[in-house]
């Protein structure tokens, strides 16, 4: 579920504060529908790889590289 | 998925091996050889090892005189336009969400092309377009046809041997990128002979397409006056009697990380060790599972990303570098802990085996086999005068054939060759 997550704020462009998405965003996509998000966005947060910001969420460096690691 | 195509690109049917005519390009040009190459990835946007091969190339190819222009993404914190030791670096913003990766993609090079089309009228006239990868053949293509150029691409990786196999229709859209691409360019770089065979038998590309250029490193990165090696380990608490044993790399499947965990109980027997792992990944969650059940998970740390200057530091540091690979097209990290005069002990798979020469300059060992991991790093370990010997033979070899300015002079022979026909 983490990496779905993180998959998810990078396909929608989530890289700095300027384009952080809302959870709600998150999980009307088709991948997160249905799910309870909030514990995994807690996790990903403390680990450095999320940061959120006014209820909204974009990925940190970290966060990016490991999105992007599944394809290189 | 059959990829085979009797009719590959007629007109990249190269005719001479690399020593064949090559027509001084530049002089018939008036002018330096203009190169747009194309990359999803260049530092600080740092995923894979594309980002510092098309760094290391374009900067070595600005140095032997060449014009060479970067398209690549966006990164926080970066300029949207840069010089970088005369590159020139262009990145892109993808300002549209994309519902998933493989449309994320495609809209990426909706905003390369573009980019590639401002240039055209911006700088003038390019000479080579240059993909890194599937992930940018669609706006490579489009350019090529646009400003009338040659191109050239360099596969880093194939999809079948990297996933494993290909079982998903994302993996079977990055295969048919991979054929279309070594389709559409007039000639393919590759990095190894393995990765050169690999590619030849899949998508059916005539043998004197393909052209193997290995890949370069900066060893200067690695004579920085010697780290305080005791504060170094201290800080990853690393003792003085612990024999370091380092892993750097994405923790993913091809890299083989949970082999070379489970190995650590067995090398333990014989060895106060501790294994550092470097990196992250989409595998970290399950290589942390995988450590707490070896019952030696003390002995294990991951550290996830750290900044470069802390790397080389450990692999300064370091009393033995395992490269476990499941599949490595070449493995940069090899000749990285030769500059940085670590001994190393590595699969010995596809391009890997061809750096890395066992009881040589490394150890080989078999892959997806930890007894044979446990045996390699005690080899290292226990016989400190071979592995002086090994250090030895892996510095000279590196100082022959893996510098940068080597690396970009044949591929500016590919380019000149690929222009002259």
């Amino acid at each position: 579920m983490s990496e779905e997550i993180i998959t998810m704020l990078s396909n929608l462009g989530a890289i700095d504060e300027g384009k952080a998405v809302t959870k709600e965003l998150l999980s009307n996509s088709d991948s997160l529908k249905n799910r309870v998000l909030d514990d995994d966005i807690g996790k990903l947060v403390l680990s450095g790889y999320v940061k959120k910001t006014d209820g909204k969420l974009y990925l940190t460096k970290a966060g990016l590289f490991r999105a992007l690691s599944r394809f290189s | 998925m059959s990829h085979e195509n009797p009719e590959q690109n007629t007109n990249a049917h190269v005719t001479g091996t690399r020593v064949g005519s090559i027509v001084s390009v530049e002089s018939e040009l008036k002018r330096p050889l203009r190169i747009l190459m194309f990359t999803w990835e260049y530092p600080p946007r740092i995923v894979g090892g594309i980002a510092r091969v098309v760094e290391g190339l374009s900067k070595a190819l600005t140095r032997q005189g060449a014009e060479v222009h970067v398209i690549t993404n966006e990164m926080p914190g970066s300029p949207m336009e840069e010089d970088d030791e005369g590159v020139h670096v262009h990145r892109v913003s993808i300002s549209s969400p994309a519902p998933n990766f493989h449309t994320w993609v495609l809209l990426m090079n909706h905003y390369f092309a573009k980019r590639a089309g401002v240039l055209g009228r911006e700088v003038g006239t390019f000479d080579i377009v240059h993909a890194h990868d599937w992930l940018v053949l669609p706006s490579t293509a489009e350019a090529k046809s646009f400003l009338g150029c040659t191109m050239i691409s360099t596969l880093h990786s194939l999809e079948y041997k990297r996933a494993g196999g290909v079982n998903s229709p994302e993996g079977l859209m990055i295969e048919s990128f991979e054929w279309w691409l070594t389709y559409e360019s007039s000639l393919v770089i590759v990095c190894s002979n393995a990765m050169k065979g690999d590619t030849k038998q899949k998508y059916t590309v005539p043998d004197d397409k393909i052209w193997v250029i290995p890949i370069g490193i900066d060893p200067t990165k690695f004579l920085v006056s010697s780290p305080n090696r005791d504060r170094v380990r201290d800080r990853f608490g690393i003792t003085q009697s612990n024999k370091l044993v380092l892993f750097v790399g994405r923790l993913t499947h091809q890299k083989g990380c949970e082999y070379l965990i489970r190995a650590i109980p067995s090398v333990s027997k014989y060895h106060d060790a501790k294994l550092i792992v470097v990196g992250d990944g989409y595998m970290r969650g399950e290589l942390e599972y995988v450590a707490q059940t070896t019952g030696e998970a003390w002995r294990i740390r991951f550290t996830g990303f750290i900044p470069d200057s802390d790397v080389v530091d450990l692999m300064l540091s370091a009393d033995v570098m395992v490269i476990p690979s499941i599949y490595e097209p070449f493995g940069v990290v090899a000749l990285e802990a030769m500059a940085a005069k670590v001994p190393i002990v590595a699969s010995a798979v596809d391009g890997l085996a061809e750096i890395v020469k066992h009881e040589y300059n490394g150890i080989l060992v078999y892959p997806k086999d930890p007894d044979s991991i446990s045996w390699g790093i005690s080899r290292i370990l226990s016989d400190p005068a071979n592995t002086q010997r090994l250090l030895e033979n892996g510095r000279r070899e590196l100082s022959k054939q893996y510098t940068w300015n080597a690396v970009a002079s044949l591929t500016l022979e590919c380019y000149k060759k690929a222009l002259s026909k």
